[in-house]
């Protein structure tokens, strides 16, 4: 997904919020199907890992088999587990609300793929330098408190005190490293502020430079974006594409309107996989010219 | 011309009994190299953190400080930031942003610059540290010496005319240490920036010093050029941190200039003879034996340890030299059973360390002190981590250092608590992973004895370190660590003498007749 990683942080944020706000609105078969499909697609162009996937897949059959266990609405029984029916409905919703799930998941996974802190920093400087800057520093501390709660956990072993082998014994002592933990994380705090301050913090408006040029593919995926989301929802305004689960499964009726808004949420969501295709075969051109 | 001038200065701590600094008067000429040197708890910090107003303490002030003719109170938010920079001695902690551009950028944006100013700066800067290759690189990936070079090069973003630096060396290794310093004192040469910098090894810093200035408690016992300042009698404290040239001139007393560097040492030094040595004959049984060890953190990872063989005696203390991110560290924690190896063997007093079931290995039989001694202590007083123990009988006494949080002592103090603790539990094998790094000269004295003393009880220690002076003093073996591998074991003596790089200053000014 290199287009997509390089384009204009606004685009790639639009779409990201556009897609999982739409899935989630339409709870619809139909969308929550193309999104997932859609979204694995771009996890895996991502090179997201298995094992990320495999706690994904997880998750999936863990909602899927939740929802028709506890949920007894449905007006179509297929089982009974002792006096609980099992509805066939429950299962369709489970199965639709696991993918959604899902979808989102990857999605999210792929966005954090796609997004270092310098993207979301000019995201948000708009709006609050300050509030860049901390999502900035929060990134840079996450792998540190990692790294100093290992060493501690490990110091603490080769002091051969990981705490007594009784249970309350053992929680009382994480209680102590994750204290240790904080201590150090707030004395790390302080250096950093001084740091800050030293440099001028909060002496005036911070500005922030860090420029993500609006190349003439940006503009025109993002046109692209605005007429699809705008063709997605308008027509869903005059047309029902709600999906119905309870008390029975009603399907919308597949008249123009549903037609032409669920094709284009489908052209929307496959519209980075569409720019990342045609980028790859225009720099095939361009390698061979060259 | 003046750019900082104090007199009379003096600070107390709020709720502090004594002055941090009383009394303190001096001036430094603009384009000046100041080095600031005394023992852990001078007031060092202290003067630099009154120079620079963001990090001024609470507490009371009295007598002038001015900057340019001009009170620090005075200046403006704006102007100390933009004019006074500063670096301390962490490097990890001192970097706000994820990205060395961000940082880069970070002073240039808090002061508002425009886009076209920014840029200018920043990519000159960049350019000058090299850090153009870098720029997108994460900052948690870069070495310690560069993440503070990358501290001093976002010092200048805004075109200082001070700069500040608390000990930023102290926590590098010599080679790190080494870079930094050579480019300290080019900017300084180059640009005129003047130079404060705080530090109690000045041994690399000497022949760059124009001011030297020693404080001892709180009070300035020593300023002047540093010829000035060495021929006015220095008291032992001062030489003490003093480099090796110039302490070896004052124990020899041969006459003539005092040599401030290791090339002047070399000359009036190279005719010393040789002390006569004694052939120690020990035949200890191996405590700690690894074969052909391999290690690597992940899977698909690089080897760290590639076919790894070391065997310690019973009752030695062995160093491991080696160059950052060798395998110093994860050597040890091999060997202390905190890291697993996926090939080879690794036995601890006669027993494989797997067969070390619950724990038994940490009591009574090994132990570790990793580099950040702040991980040894989960209590808030460092007395908590020692109950039912007698403080005071302690081959090193911390019965002062009980009621304190494990933050408020100095660095040296922290390090020799945090060795007493792992001492603790009677280890017979114990790893000491860089134990001297944010120590001066008292407290490594304060520490080879109680090394010494643990050793005469008969504690067998390995210790990765970078300190050859250490090593020339306490150890009875050394190992050179390289590409995963032990290259080679020999005798301390034998093997400071027989390096060229590794090896302490008296042997290269000696041309190895001391070590």
């Amino acid at each position: 997904m290199t287009w997509f990683q390089k384009c204009n942080p606004f685009v790639s944020l639009i779409y990201f919020i556009a897609v999982t706000t739409l899935a989630a609105v339409y709870n619809n078969p139909y969308h929550t199907a193309v999104t997932l499909i859609c979204t694995v697609i771009m996890f895996i162009m991502c090179g997201g890992k298995r094992k990320t996937a495999l706690g994904f897949f997880v998750i999936f059959i863990l909602t899927f088999i939740v929802n028709p266990i506890i949920s007894k609405k449905g007006a179509t029984p297929l089982l009974f587990i002792g006096n609980d029916p099992i509805t066939l409905e429950a299962i369709v919703y489970g199965l639709n609300s696991a993918s959604l799930i899902a979808a989102i998941l990857f999605l999210f996974r792929c966005f954090t793929e796609m997004t270092d802190s310098e993207k979301l920093m000019y995201l948000l400087s708009p709006f609050s330098a300050t509030a860049a800057l901390t999502v900035s520093a929060v990134l840079r501390f996450t792998p540190l408190y990692v790294r100093q709660a290992e060493q501690i956990a490990e110091q603490q072993t080769a002091l051969g005190a990981q705490g007594g082998k009784s249970i309350p014994e053992k929680i009382k002592h994480g209680g102590r490293v994750f204290s240790a933990l904080s201590t150090w994380a707030l004395e790390n705090g302080i250096v950093t502020a001084d740091s800050m301050a030293c440099r001028g913090y909060g002496t005036g408006r911070r500005s922030f430079y860090t420029a993500y040029g609006f190349k003439k593919s940006d503009g025109l995926f993002l046109t692209f974006e605005l007429i699809l989301i705008v063709s997605t929802v308008v027509p869903s305004l005059f047309s029902s594409c709600t999906f119905g689960y309870y008390p029975g499964i009603v399907i919308p009726e597949l008249n123009a309107l549903f037609l032409l808004s669920a094709s284009s949420y489908a052209l929307l969501v496959l519209l980075p996989l569409i720019f990342e295709i045609t980028d790859r075969i225009k720099w095939k051109y361009l390698l061979q010219k060259i | 011309m003046e750019i900082l001038t104090a007199k009379n200065l003096s600070f107390t701590y709020a709720k502090a009994e004594k002055p941090s600094l009383s009394s303190v008067s001096f001036s430094v000429d603009r384009g000046q190299f100041v080095t600031v040197c005394g023992p852990t708890g001078c007031g060092k910090s202290t003067l630099l953190r009154l120079i620079k107003k963001e990090l001024t303490p609470k507490g009371e002030i009295s007598g002038e400080l001015l900057y340019d003719g001009k009170p620090i109170s005075e200046l403006s938010e704006r102007q100390s930031a933009e004019k006074i920079g500063c670096v301390v001695q962490r490097p990890e902690e001192q970097i706000v942003s994820d990205r060395v551009g961000g940082e880069l950028f970070f002073g240039a944006e808090s002061l508002g610059y425009t886009r076209e100013t920014a840029y200018r700066r920043v990519a000159e800067v960049s350019s000058f540290f090299g850090f153009d290759l870098d720029f997108d690189k994460k900052t948690p990936e870069l070495s310690g010496g560069r993440k503070q070079l990358l501290a001093l090069a976002s010092a200048l973003v805004t075109s200082p005319e001070l700069i500040l630096l608390d000990e930023p060396t102290s926590r590098l290794d010599p080679v790190a240490a080494a870079d930094f310093i050579s480019m300290l004192a080019r900017i300084n040469k180059e640009t005129g920036v003047t130079v404060i910098i705080a530090e109690h090894n000045t041994s690399l810093l000497l022949e760059h010093t124009d001011r030297l200035m020693f404080l001892e408690d709180g009070k300035l016992t020593a300023f002047g050029s540093p010829r000035e300042v060495l021929e006015s009698k220095p008291s032992y404290k001062v030489l003490s941190d003093m480099p090796a040239p110039v302490r070896m001139f004052f124990e020899r007393e041969p006459g003539g200039k005092c040599p401030l560097t290791v090339k002047e040492g070399r000359a009036v030094f190279s005719g010393v003879e040789a002390e006569n040595r004694e052939e120690k004959e020990r035949k200890d049984k191996p405590v700690l034996e690894l074969k052909n060890v391999f290690f690597r953190h992940k899977r698909d990872g690089a080897d760290v340890l590639k076919g790894l063989d070391m065997t310690v005696n019973g009752g030695e203390i062995r160093f491991i030299f080696g160059g950052n991110g060798c395998g110093k560290t994860t050597l040890l924690r091999c060997a202390a059973g905190l890291a697993r190896h996926y090939s080879g063997k690794v036995s601890v007093f006669d027993k494989k360390i797997t067969d070390y079931k619950n724990g038994e290995l940490y009591i009574n039989n090994v132990s570790m002190l990793c580099q950040d001694a702040t991980a040894v202590f989960t209590h808030e007083r460092i007395g908590d981590e020692f109950k039912g123990v007698d403080l005071s009988a302690l081959p090193y006494d911390i019965s002062p250092l009980a009621g304190r949080h494990p933050y408020d002592v100095s660095g040296g103090e922290l390090q020799m608590a945090a060795f007493c603790r792992v001492m603790l539990n009677s280890p017979r094998l114990v790893f000491l992973d860089e134990p001297t790094k944010a120590m001066d000269a008292a407290a490594k004295k304060i520490f080879i004895d109680t090394l010494f003393e643990y050793k005469k009880k008969g504690v067998t220690f390995v210790v990765a370190s970078h300190d050859t002076e250490l090593a020339a003093e306490c150890a009875d073996n050394c190992s050179m660590m390289f590409d995963g591998r032990l290259i080679c074991t020999c005798d301390t003596y034998e093997f400071l003498r027989g390096n060229r790089f590794y090896t302490t200053d008296k042997c290269r000014m000696t041309g190895g007749a001391l070590v």
